[in-house]
């Protein structure tokens, strides 16, 4: 059974991405929140948590859903843990989401969510269509078939824009 | 469009990278050590134990009082502490999930995978429940933020599931239990 030390490990080697995932997904100030909420799920959850480090990565991935979904919901709450990391983050994120592609985030977002997330854990976060499978609940098969038909439909309707 | 000029469109949105995220991230992981700890002391074993069985879909909560072991559902599921606003600390556990397999799938990993106390502000729940009609009369403090916790807990869990497309309207789940012990809770 994973101890104190391979929760501290499996945050320290997770929590740069985990934090990346949800300040793709949130406001930076709620994302300081989300992963404070994360880890202290983590911590509270560590005998569940598995002790190979992969299986352990998409664990934490698994919380981080589930705190978003609770993000969305209106939810998150202002912590003290959040504060410094809120600090931190700041007025760097407002700059740099605005300069993302408008039409790539309009296009995501007229995707069916599930199609949009399946896409964003591919290529926001790097997870390899199966391990995406897993955190969506999704067979792989399944996953792979969506995950093609996600990026026609993105071909699509990124079309028009790029050709203008 | 190729695929190579789609992935390229598809590259994540640039990060800032503050100097200080390293540092700040383990601090975060320590005082996140620490906030779950605190709120996680062992239960005392008292013979006086309150147990709560939720009806999903409700507000509802069946309190009995007496010492009791965990039902067989309850075993092995995840256990979710609070503290009361007396000082007693209170302990429940969602399971017994019917429904699709999908479904139950799908819950399984949410109880497995969620700090429900983090997610329910119990004060918000209970003023909900007062505006749609609900009375309190009779119970302690204690009492009332036992009942905001519960609905509160159900509600988080309700709302997990339809984030994942599955619904008690749409029959995916057909029942769940909680339940809960709080030591020397009186009704």
């Amino acid at each position: 059974m994973p101890g104190p030390r391979a929760v501290s490990e499996a945050l320290t080697a997770s929590s740069a991405d985990v934090l990346a995932y949800f300040r793709r997904r949130l406001a930076p100030e709620d994302a300081a929140d989300a992963l404070a909420d994360l880890m202290v799920t983590a911590w509270r959850r560590e005998k569940s948590m598995p002790a190979d480090p992969l299986e352990a990565r998409l664990w934490m991935f698994g919380i981080a859903r589930n705190v978003l979904a609770n993000a969305e919901r209106g939810q998150l709450r202002r912590t003290r843990l959040g504060a410094r990391l809120r600090a931190t983050l700041g007025a760097g994120d407002a700059a740099a989401a605005s300069d993302h592609g408008i039409e790539v985030r309009d296009a995501l977002a007229r995707l069916d969510p599930e199609l949009a997330e399946l896409v964003r854990l591919v290529h926001w976060d790097g997870f390899a269509i199966a391990e995406a499978a897993l955190l969506l609940g999704l067979p792989a098969s399944t996953a792979r078939g969506r995950y093609q038909r996600a990026k026609q439909q993105l071909r699509e309707a990124l079309a028009p824009a790029t050709a203008s | 469009m190729n695929d190579t000029e789609l992935d390229a469109l598809l590259e994540p949105p640039a990060l800032s990278q503050p100097a200080t995220l390293a540092d700040d991230l383990a601090v975060l992981i320590e005082q996140a050590h620490r906030g779950a700890t605190s709120a996680r002391r062992t239960p005392r074993i008292v013979a006086a134990a309150t147990a709560l069985t939720l009806v999903l879909g409700g507000a509802t909560a069946a309190a009995a009082n007496g010492a009791f072991d965990w039902s067989p559902w309850a075993q092995d599921s995840p256990s979710n502490r609070y503290v009361l606003p007396s000082g007693i600390e209170c302990e429940f556990r969602i399971g017994a999930v019917t429904g699709s397999p999908e479904a139950i799938a799908a819950a399984e990993d949410i109880i497995e995978t969620t700090d429900f106390v983090s997610m329910v502000d119990v004060d918000q729940v209970v003023e909900e429940l007062k505006a749609q009609g609900a009375t309190f009369d009779g119970l302690s403090a204690d009492g009332v933020y036992n009942a905001g916790m519960a609905d509160g807990a159900n509600s988080v869990f309700l709302d997990l599931l339809a984030a994942r497309g599955y619904s008690l309207d749409d029959g995916d789940i057909t029942s769940a239990q909680m339940e809960g012990q709080c030591p020397g809770l009186a009704r």
